[in-house]
């Protein structure tokens, strides 16, 4: 499975977001995107799977040229997981999940359905919130119950938006830990978007570092990318990097004006 | 990977393995025991529904007894069944129930069925709890080509449908401009709800300049239309509108799944495959024939397609393909008992169904209003 995007630009409407794309993203694994607010993150993973239509360039999935591909296509191979979900008309969290299952099953939910959501339900530890409302849930609770919808799904690759934004450390930690899991249990490719960089250090298998405006400045293992020069250089942050278990951690010097 | 990167590593591995089961893992006893609880789920939101049916069913019997020639509860029953049948023993009785009093009950209930699907529809497409055919516009545009023709005898067609037609064509286009909004700035369903007020405005704005003029006759006539009634409804009408209700309700069934995903949000949507832009148009194309069908016959008719899609919320929850049926058929109810009501309520005067629907309705929403948990709705 790979992703391949090749001199890709891309915004919305007369506003330029990504400039001249450059990247070949191959699985099973765990990749995170990282890099400053507002530099293309979401644009570049809306991108990848058909969500919005570059401006030029090409974005192809196992080899297929995207823009030749229907929806449902796609659909089959990526699922994602936005930052946010709608939520006027709440479903208890179970029906939610199951409305992952429906490229899969027919009207009738087949007992399978049901069991792939229980067990997606069980690995977020969601269980006990199964009949509750989708809108009486924490901010948290919502993306971990739009992280159980995309795993449903079954695809071989799984796009995630920020998925730890509003979870504390340890729940960081623990959907981190999970997707990189995931890639390596089940061989799927997860993309996922990161700004707890310590985080993305301990579990990925790929980092791919954006800058302003815009760029994709390098792509590697966490030792390769995750370096003092890199961090204060995108993030305009001063910090010192030590090794931690084989892994580079930061620890923020301080800000650079 | 690794065991020393994290403590509780080998626990993520176990969870991320137990994903995706097996087939076999059907078998094992709690999922037999999660099936069965989905199973009463799904049992117990069509319960409702059925228990909808039975009411449309009682309250047709009751409101076939009353009027000036008193006919027992079953023995409605048995008379309908004997046209059925070809056994009329009583053509005086055969013809006040069939002909007079069966034709008003079943044009309550498709109108009742076809507003509130389109107002659950309408609802999941918008993703707004406030979308109904008033808000939409589609009213306001039957509205005004029912004034279009009383007032100033401007219609489509002449004769005994030129109100009919008018208040059927003019019913679409605040449909059509919405669409068309949303098509060209691909707008989000917010935009397009603004979009259907300010044609409702500008419709009304027409029908009160159209009002002004007009003599007393068409006055009290367009009164009479605008508040809406199912009175008129004859036997030569009422298979129409079952057509239109009925596959209404059919189709929007069919696509029930696809309204769920929709409700996930746009983004969610697309990436599970769905066509969102024309999947809305679709679906909004239906349901707006629905309507502009059986209000260019009843008039307007406030507050079911609004009111119903929220009260079976509370006892089937959000599911559309539970809710669709459920909400079609208690629509059917509350305009029938609505209808019941306007007969009795003032007899031997009548209060027209809207009227009863307003009184009902408004209440009944401010109930459900106050009774949300969160302020979103």
């Amino acid at each position: 499975m790979r992703i391949d995007i090749e001199n890709m630009d891309a915004g919305y409407g007369d506003k330029k977001i990504l400039h001249d794309i450059d990247l070949h993203l191959e699985g099973p694994g765990l990749t995170c995107i990282i890099g400053p607010n507002g530099v293309g993150k979401s644009t570049l993973i809306k991108c990848m799977n058909k969500l919005l239509t570059p401006t030029s360039g090409k974005v192809s999935i196992n080899g297929r040229d995207i823009s030749e591909m229907k929806r449902k296509e796609v659909a089959e191979i990526i699922s994602y997981v936005p930052v946010q979900s709608d939520d006027v008309f709440a479903m208890p969290v179970f029906d939610t999940v199951l409305i992952g299952r429906a490229n899969k099953s027919r009207w009738k939910t087949d007992p399978e359905d049901i069991i792939r959501v229980k067990k997606a339900l069980e690995v977020l530890n969601l269980t006990e919130f199964s009949d509750r409302p989708f809108n009486e849930l924490s901010a948290g609770q919502h993306q971990t119950v739009a992280i159980a919808r995309g795993l449903v799904q079954e695809t071989e690759i799984l796009i995630l938006d920020e998925p730890t934004s509003n979870l504390d450390i340890r729940h960081q930690i623990f959907v981190t830990s999970l997707m990189h899991e995931i890639a390596v249990t089940k061989g799927v490719m997860v993309i996922m978007i990161s700004h707890n960089l310590n985080i993305a250090s301990m579990f990925a298998d790929q980092i791919v570092l954006m800058e302003k405006p815009g760029r994709v400045k390098q792509v590697g293992t966490t030792q390769d990318v995750i370096t003092a020069e890199n961090i204060s250089e995108v993030y305009n942050v001063g910090c010192e990097i030590i090794t931690h278990q084989g892994r580079p951690v930061m620890l923020l010097d301080q800000f650079l004006y | 990977m690794t065991e020393d990167r994290h403590a509780g590593e080998q626990d993520y591995a176990k969870r991320a393995a137990a994903l995706w089961a097996s087939p076999d893992d059907v078998d094992a006893l709690d999922s037999k025991a999660a099936i069965k609880e989905y199973r009463v789920s799904e049992i117990r939101k069509l319960t409702f529904t059925f228990v909808c049916i039975a009411a449309a069913v009682l309250v047709a019997g009751l409101s076939i007894t009353y009027g000036t020639m008193n006919i027992g509860f079953f023995q409605c029953y048995e008379i309908i069944w004997d046209h059925i049948t070809g056994n009329v023993e009583d053509k005086l009785l055969d013809y006040i129930v069939v002909e007079e009093r069966l034709p008003r009950i079943a044009a309550a209930l498709i109108t009742g069925a076809g507003l509130a699907i389109a107002g659950c529809v309408m609802q999941s497409v918008m993703k707004n709890p406030l979308a109904d055919p008033y808000t939409t516009g589609i009213s306001s545009g039957a509205g005004f080509g029912a004034t279009l023709a009383i007032t100033l005898g401007i219609s489509i067609v002449g004769g005994n449908y030129s109100i009919v037609v008018n208040a059927f064509v003019f019913a679409l286009i605040p449909m059509f401009i919405m669409l068309g909004v949303g098509k060209l700035k691909k707008a989000s369903p917010t935009m397009m709800i603004m979009a259907g007020i300010a044609v409702m405005f500008i419709f009304n704005s027409f029908s009160t300049v159209l009002k002004l003029n007009a003599d007393p006759d068409a006055l009290a006539k367009l009164y009479s239309w605008t508040v809406g009634t199912v009175s008129d409804c004859s036997w030569a009408e009422i298979p129409l509108m079952a057509v239109m209700v009925i596959a209404g309700i059919f189709l929007t069934q069919m696509f029930s799944r696809k309204l769920n995903i929709l409700a996930t949000g746009d983004d969610t949507a697309k990436s599970m495959g769905l066509d969102v832009e024309n999947m809305r148009i679709l679906l909004l194309l239906l349901i707006s024939l629905v309507v502009a069908t059986v209000v260019s016959f009843t008039g307007l008719i406030g507050f079911v397609g609004l009111v119903a899609p929220h009260v079976c919320r509370i006892f089937v929850g959000a599911d559309n393909r539970y809710l669709i049926i459920s909400s079609a058929m208690f629509g059917a109810v509350l305009l029938e008992v609505a209808d019941f009501i306007g007969r009795t309520v003032i007899a031997p005067a009548t209060l027209q169904v809207g009227v009863v629907t307003a009184f009902i309705g408004g209440p009944m929403f401010l109930y459900l209003i106050m009774r949300q948990k969160k302020s979103s709705w």
